[in-house]
């Protein structure tokens, strides 16, 4: 999912590049005007919880196994603007630290998980806490919105390698958004259970994101 | 602490290593962005961008055994990838067959990505990030970047607690019971990195943390460092008109 260098082309990158940049300036700015600096710490914080996070892992099929991506998580816990920053602090340390991803598709790695990562799941979770729902419903939104956080950045990671003329705009499609659909219900599983322990230990925390933001 | 091998050479020290960070990002920059550039067909200009990494591998002295693992990282994408171009070639630019294209793709990838692993290695991420900042990076953003190295190490040593704790309790589980075990322990690790977070804030304000973070001007920019650093953008400059010339 993290494109390296040389894949994309000078025209997607600078596209990718200005939609990112603009989006934490614009995410940065209304962080710090909601909550003053007190957020930051905790942004900080919460960021590399989604990098230990990443760390479990689970058995799926045969000998493989998978891990939480946590785009959504981050994202229902601190709030698409909160939750889009901390993803995409996380995707420039991938990149800088581990070379996950490259220097100069960095813009579309931070559109793709952290911009439409956070994205895409939220709005059905706002949707249905506008009906008063009960909590399976609300369970079963979120992980509908786990799965779209996986799904929709691989088919935004087709759309732009596509766009730079590397891979068949089709068949890439295709196969990312399959691969994924699958990858995504692993995401949406592990979510529903984390979701659910949050839920009994701490509900203030689950409640605090979902209104605030 | 047992996570202290992520960037484990970027303490050495070389002239590389020595070398303010502002100056690294940007000839990094540089160097990626005209490997990226470069006709996928033009086999002599990678080549001489591999000479010129090669020898800057040397001379920062990171071992090139470290460096050749860590470039494996890109091997899925470019299976990915490969595995598309095998299926359909429709729709590619006329102007190189699929092969040509998906070869110059996998080099120029690679290429950056021990462009980048050489940064990285030489680079301390403390000393990336004041460079960062001095380029103009948002500095609420590099701080948060910074919280956030600082606590990786923390949490993860505290993930490793918690999946020793849980492998010991249910040796030869089944899948399900795994996964239904492991995922609530992400859930508790969130709970314990939210108190902790909080915890930290109160104790930085009451230490009179006013959202600036203070730190010694230890980057300077030298004469003779601008000096290489022009020259190696030079080179590659060379390179390119030179390879350029010689494919016409």
């Amino acid at each position: 999912m993290h494109i390296p260098d040389g894949f994309l082309d000078p025209k997607t990158i600078l596209l990718c590049y200005g939609i990112s940049v603009g989006w934490i300036a614009v995410a940065l700015k209304r962080t710090k005007g909601k909550l003053g600096e007190k957020m930051v710490p905790l942004m900080g914080v919460m960021g590399a919880f989604i990098f230990a996070a990443q760390m479990f892992n689970f058995p799926i099929a045969g000998g493989t196994s998978g891990h939480l991506l946590g785009s959504f998580l981050a994202a229902l816990l601190l709030g698409v603007w909160e939750g889009s920053t901390v993803m995409a602090a996380v995707v420039i340390i991938q990149c800088l630290v581990f070379q996950d991803g490259g220097l100069l598709s960095l813009g579309a790695n931070l559109l793709n998980i952290a911009i439409l990562g956070a994205i895409s799941g939220l709005w059905i979770v706002k949707l249905s806490s506008l009906t008063s729902l009960s909590k399976k419903m609300f369970l079963f939104a979120c992980g509908t919105g786990a799965w779209l956080s996986v799904v929709v950045p691989a088919a935004a990671c087709a759309g732009e390698l596509g766009l730079s003329g590397v891979a068949p705009w089709k068949t890439t499609l295709v196969a990312m958004t399959v691969i994924h659909a699958l990858i995504g219900v692993v995401e949406a599983i592990i979510t529903i259970l984390i979701i659910v322990v949050i839920d009994k230990i701490r509900p203030d925390l689950l409640r605090i994101s979902a209104t605030t933001s | 602490m047992q996570h202290s091998y992520l960037d484990k050479y970027s303490s050495l020290n070389s002239a590389i290593h020595k070398a303010d960070p502002r100056l690294k990002i940007l000839v990094a920059l540089f160097f990626v962005l005209s490997i990226l550039l470069t006709n996928s067909g033009s086999l002599l200009e990678f080549a001489l961008y591999g000479v010129i990494i090669a020898s800057l591998v040397i001379a920062s002295r990171v071992p090139p055994l470290f460096i050749l693992k860590r470039s494996l990282m890109i091997i899925p994408f470019v299976v990915l990838i490969s595995l598309f171009l095998l299926f359909d070639r429709t729709g590619l630019s006329a102007e190189h067959s699929g092969r040509v294209l998906f070869r110059g793709i996998v080099i120029k990838s690679y290429l950056a990505i021990l462009v980048l692993i050489l940064l990285s290695s030489t680079t301390p991420f403390p000393s990336l990030l004041q460079g960062l900042q001095r380029l103009k990076i948002s500095k609420v953003f590099i701080l948060l970047l910074s919280f956030m190295y600082r606590y990786i190490f923390i949490l993860a040593d505290e993930a490793m607690r918690l999946t020793r704790g849980k492998r010991s309790r249910e040796f030869g589980a089944g899948k399900w019971r795994q996964i239904k075990s492991t995922a609530p322990l992400i859930g508790i690790l969130f709970i314990r990195t939210y108190e902790k977070g909080e915890r930290a804030y109160s104790a930085m304000c009451s230490r009179g943390f006013d959202g600036t973070i203070r730190t010694f001007n230890t980057i300077n920019l030298r004469m003779a460092e601008i000096l290489v650093g022009f020259a190696l953008i030079t080179i590659i400059v060379l390179v390119k008109i030179f390879s350029n010339s010689h494919a016409l």
